[in-house]
């Protein structure tokens, strides 16, 4: 194994319980990957299928005396994250493993200047000095492409455009170098040109800085131009993994064949209407006994709906979850 | 010019089938008016013109704060415009007030963004749909009115039984059903749909774009659709205005306007998209910085500040529309002779 491909992070059997007034509710129920050292690894999915939860649970973000109980193991360079004290945790968060949101207005500390949000992180980790600490905060603004990051460190969040707060997330994100980055949804509240300034800087970073990035995103064309593996995740499992041309080409599993299709492109034919998968997600704790994609698709044999299906390796660095999947070839 | 100085609104609507005609329409938002002077406006709207046809989806497309939805919002006086003219059927609708104006909104409907928000909690999905029906006085009996609503339920894909249900009882996509029946509940000719599927999930969001474009078949209705997805704007919409704080920079049919966008913010747009398919790897055009104030816009040409082609006279000379062919326009001094 070369230096690039060493495994950084891997994710075995993941299984988030949450506590809520109606009883227990499993976010996520088996989810297992991993992430290289320099990889770009994508996850997909619709909103409610867990995405964001693998995300926090792998940061332990959750209020575990009274809401949250994981199952499963978190390996980050061989070390079990779940069994890290809460102190040993805080060695990680902001350090090791770092995370950047969908919302950066309300992810920002509005009443705290750029350069002293930045600064934290790196006094914290880094025992630097608060004057050592803003000359640093504003070479990582500068990092991230900032326009004039003298000033910027001065600045508030509110005073700044929706691209620039991004931009400042980013650089204190990647102030203490992480050597894993979550993205969640990092460019989905932006426009298409300031997407476009932000996922090159993500590419940018990566190349330059050689961290692995688990990037969660809803948006598949983003998926297809910067990842390199992907996982596609439904209803709180993971239903299909494998390398990103090969997911695109040759799609496996029905709900992915489904997504990709469903989405119109700059190529799609006008004049046919647009693939549907019929039905909606279910709500969580409403799945059956079978595969919970039977519902929805247009090949549930009895099978599917009596026998919840195992994710299995078919080769190629590619696993599906799906009984049928080798007869399916078209939808 | 979309228009030609030789037809008049009605002769528009008669011979070309024109239904919905915008000139010049302007719309500016004064800022501190409580100090009783106006010493800054957002301009949001600045001198946009289109026209829609019958049985046609015509898109603004462009990025956060380009004036879009207030163009929506304003073609339906939601928003009264600071200057401009609108004709509805070869009518001045800008004239009309109280019950004629009324009258007239019936031919008028939306679809708002968030599903979540835009229905009223407390009513139930058959109230909802049946009050349209009510405020314009359309049939005389309760039956007939529910008779009509459940005939809607069923025509947009919602179950008989879920008359009785409240909006929170219901997904994204079944309520952007449910808003989508409330505005064809009375007939319209021209529905605003304002990003009507960007709240949605990808597998959600093309079972409404189909039932847009079926609605479209049946009914005969018409759409003015707003949206910044420009991949969904290619699928459904028949012709293009590609809006840039507060202008349309460039109007064109669709596939003309994808083959050979001319605007240089049109050919940045399309590149900017990021494609569901890895081997496409397209050549970006790059545009730096953010956008404009237009509480402050650029002198000149609006895109001048990020213009990859920009050249001095762009910081001056504001750009007039420039007719590439009959149905093409574009606002960009590189196509000025």
């Amino acid at each position: 194994m070369t230096e690039k491909n060493k495994e950084l992070l891997r994710v075995e059997n993941l299984k988030t319980t949450f506590k809520t007034v109606r009883g227990t509710v499993t976010s996520i129920d088996g989810v297992s990957f991993s992430v290289g050292k320099g990889e770009i690894l994508g996850v997909v999915g619709e909103s409610g299928c867990g995405k964001s939860v693998t995300s926090q649970s792998i940061m332990r973000l959750y209020d575990e005396k009274k809401l949250v109980t994981y199952e499963g193991e978190i390996f980050f360079n061989g070390e079990n994250l779940l069994e890290y004290s809460e102190k040993q945790m805080r060695t990680i968060r902001g350090n090791k493993i770092a995370m950047i949101f969908q919302d950066a207005l309300s992810s920002l500390n509005p009443v705290f200047t750029l350069g002293e949000q930045i600064s934290e992180a790196l006094m914290l980790h880094q025992g630097m000095k608060k004057k050592e600490a803003m000359v640093k905060a504003e070479e990582m603004l500068r990092l991230t492409g900032i326009p004039a990051p003298e000033k910027r460190v001065k600045c508030y969040p509110h005073e700044l455009s929706g691209g620039m707060r991004q931009r400042a997330m980013i650089a204190m994100a990647l102030c203490c170098q992480p050597e894993l980055l979550i993205a969640d949804e990092p460019t989905t509240a932006l426009d298409v040109t300031i997407q476009a300034q932000i996922l090159e800087l993500i590419v940018k970073l990566n190349n330059t800085l050689d961290m692995g990035i688990m990037l969660i995103t809803h948006d598949l064309g983003v998926v297809a131009q910067i990842c390199q593996r992907v996982i596609i995740m439904y209803l709180g499992q993971v239903v299909e993994e494998g390398k990103i041309d090969d997911i695109f080409d040759n799609p496996k599993h029905p709900y992915t064949m489904g997504l990709i299709k469903s989405i119109p492109t700059l190529n799609t034919n006008r004049k046919e209407p647009l693939y549907m998968i019929k039905g909606t997600v279910p709500a969580l704790g409403q799945e059956g006994g079978g595969c919970r994609f039977c519902d929805r698709c247009n090949y549930a044999t009895d099978k599917c709906k009596n026998t919840p299906p195992e994710i299995m390796d078919i080769g190629a660095n590619r696993k599906v979850r799906c009984h049928n999947y080798s007869e399916i070839t078209k939808l | 010019m979309v228009v030609k100085k030789t037809k008049n609104p009605m002769e528009r609507y008669e011979q070309d089938k024109v239904i919905l005609e915008v000139r010049k329409l302007n719309k500016h938002f004064n800022i501190d008016s409580r100090m009783r002077v106006a010493a800054k406006s957002v301009k949001a709207v600045n001198n946009v013109s289109f026209d829609i046809k019958e049985n046609e989806t015509f898109s603004l497309v462009g990025e956060s704060g380009c004036g879009k939805s207030t163009t929506g919002r304003t073609v339906l006086r939601l928003i009264e415009p600071t200057s401009g003219e609108i004709y509805y059927k070869g009518k001045s609708f800008l004239e009309l007030s109280g019950k004629e104006l009324r009258k007239e909104r019936q031919n008028l409907q939306m679809v708002f963004q968030d599903p979540y928000t835009s229905l009223n909690p407390k009513m139930t999905v058959g109230q909802i749909i049946e009050e349209p029906l009510i405020i314009h006085k359309l049939y005389e009996n309760k039956q007939e009115r529910v008779n009509k609503v459940l005939e809607m339920m069923e025509r947009v894909g919602l179950r008989k039984d879920q008359y009785y249900r409240y909006p929170h009882e219901f997904s994204g996509g079944q309520r952007q059903r449910i808003g989508l029946a409330k505005a064809l509940i009375v007939n319209p000719k021209l529905i605003v749909c304002d990003e009507p599927v960007s709240a949605l999930d990808v597998s959600i969001q093309s079972q409404i774009l189909n039932l847009l474009q079926n609605i479209k078949k049946e009914m005969n209705v018409s759409y003015l659709f707003i949206s910044h997805n420009i991949s969904v704007v290619r699928y459904i919409s028949d012709r293009i205005a590609v809006m840039y704080l507060g202008h349309i920079v460039e109007i064109a049919p669709t596939d003309e306007l994808f083959n050979n966008p001319k605007h240089p913010y049109t050919q940045a747009l399309l590149s900017a998209v990021p494609e569901a398919d890895p081997h496409l790897k397209k050549e970006k055009i790059e545009l730096k910085g953010d956008i404009p104030s237009p509480i402050d816009p650029p002198s000149g040409c609006p895109f001048h500040t990020r213009c990859p082609k920009a050249r001095d006279d762009c910081k001056y000379a504001e750009p007039v529309y420039t007719d590439i062919n009959e149905e093409h326009r574009v606002a960009c001094l590189l196509y000025e002779y």
